[in-house]
């Protein structure tokens, strides 16, 4: 067996076991810190599928940053989610479904790298072809973020700074620090 | 000063220049500008977790990372509309410079840096106003 099986064999266990960790968790602070783990498996198994930029993502966003805002808003709001006696039927069948459906389409997916699979069959060979005359940077995924589709990119860094200022105008509002006594 | 605080010290420094790395070494290896701005972030998360959040707000100032925002935002507009002023259409770095291939060069690198410095200052700003900062 080749070893790359082993190390997924061993990532998919681990995401496994950090899901139903954050699940059976007691106190949300434990919830957050198993999603932690959760988000830093997923990120090593980035790297694993050979996708490094989203692994960096991963590490630092999901691991990191989304981790710490959790537990400062659980600072802010206590322990309790205030779910005591709501039944999980309803949502549990429907993450039942949802993963029977996924699983279903998993089925159908090309293998992973196969050169006939659609995302190969448009631009994309246009694109590896031609990048390095057009725009010269020996990295085709930034030719494409930044230079081919660098309007798309402007939206995102557009909608990124629309997010971060919501955020701000929600929790800077006046209203908010006469609750606090601030 | 705690383990954790004199870590968080030794490593801050460390990360920050990887994330810098990972920022302008975008058109080379993995990376870019939304990667170097979360790992840039994440140096001064780590510093708020092992100090106290006013103490990483008084080295960075929330009033900086609002402006650093939309800089970030309006640096990526402007470089469209030199590379307008230049003879070309919005974005089409080749018409920054005379030499068009160092112009597409030099778009990346302002729309990475313009990417990087959002990326960095949005998330900087939601863990400011989580931490309860105010100002």
């Amino acid at each position: 067996m080749e070893a790359i099986y082993l190390v997924n064999l061993f990532l998919l266990f681990a995401l496994i076991v950090s899901a139903f960790a954050v699940l059976a968790a007691k106190r949300l602070l434990h919830a957050v810190v198993m999603g932690g783990a959760f988000s830093l498996t997923m990120a090593c198994e980035y790297l694993v599928l050979a996708a490094p930029d989203v692994a960096m993502t991963e590490a630092a966003v999901g691991t990191g940053i989304a981790s710490v805002s959790l537990l400062l808003a659980l600072s802010r709001t206590g322990e309790d989610d205030g779910a005591k006696g709501v039944s999980y039927a309803v949502p549990a069948m429907a993450c039942a479904a949802l993963a029977g459906a996924l699983c279903a389409a998993f089925l159908t997916l090309p293998p992973v790298g196969s050169g006939d699979s659609p995302a190969y069959l448009h631009v994309a060979s246009e694109y590896l072809r031609n990048a390095r005359t057009d725009v010269g940077v020996p990295n085709v995924v930034t030719a494409i973020l930044a230079s081919y589709r660098g309007m798309d990119t402007f939206g995102e860094a557009a909608v990124i700074f629309a997010a971060g200022t919501g955020v701000y105008a929600l929790l800077a509002a006046p209203d908010n620090e006469n609750e606090d006594g601030a | 000063m705690t383990i954790l605080q004199a870590v968080t010290r030794f490593l801050a420094p460390f990360i920050l220049l990887y994330g810098l790395y990972v920022l302008f070494h975008g058109a080379y290896g993995p990376g870019g500008g939304f990667q170097g701005g979360a790992i840039c972030a994440s140096a001064f998360v780590a510093h708020a977790l092992a100090f106290h959040i006013e103490e990483t707000e008084a080295i960075l100032p929330l009033r900086l990372v609002r402006a650093g925002a939309a800089a970030g935002v309006l640096l990526y507009g402007a470089t469209g509309v030199l590379s307008m002023i230049g003879g070309g259409s919005f974005l089409a770095y080749g018409s920054l410079l005379p030499d068009a291939a160092l112009g597409q060069k030099a778009g990346i690198f302002l729309i990475e840096a313009g990417v990087g410095v959002t990326v960095f200052s949005v998330m900087m700003t939601v863990v400011y106003m989580l931490g309860g900062i105010r100002k």
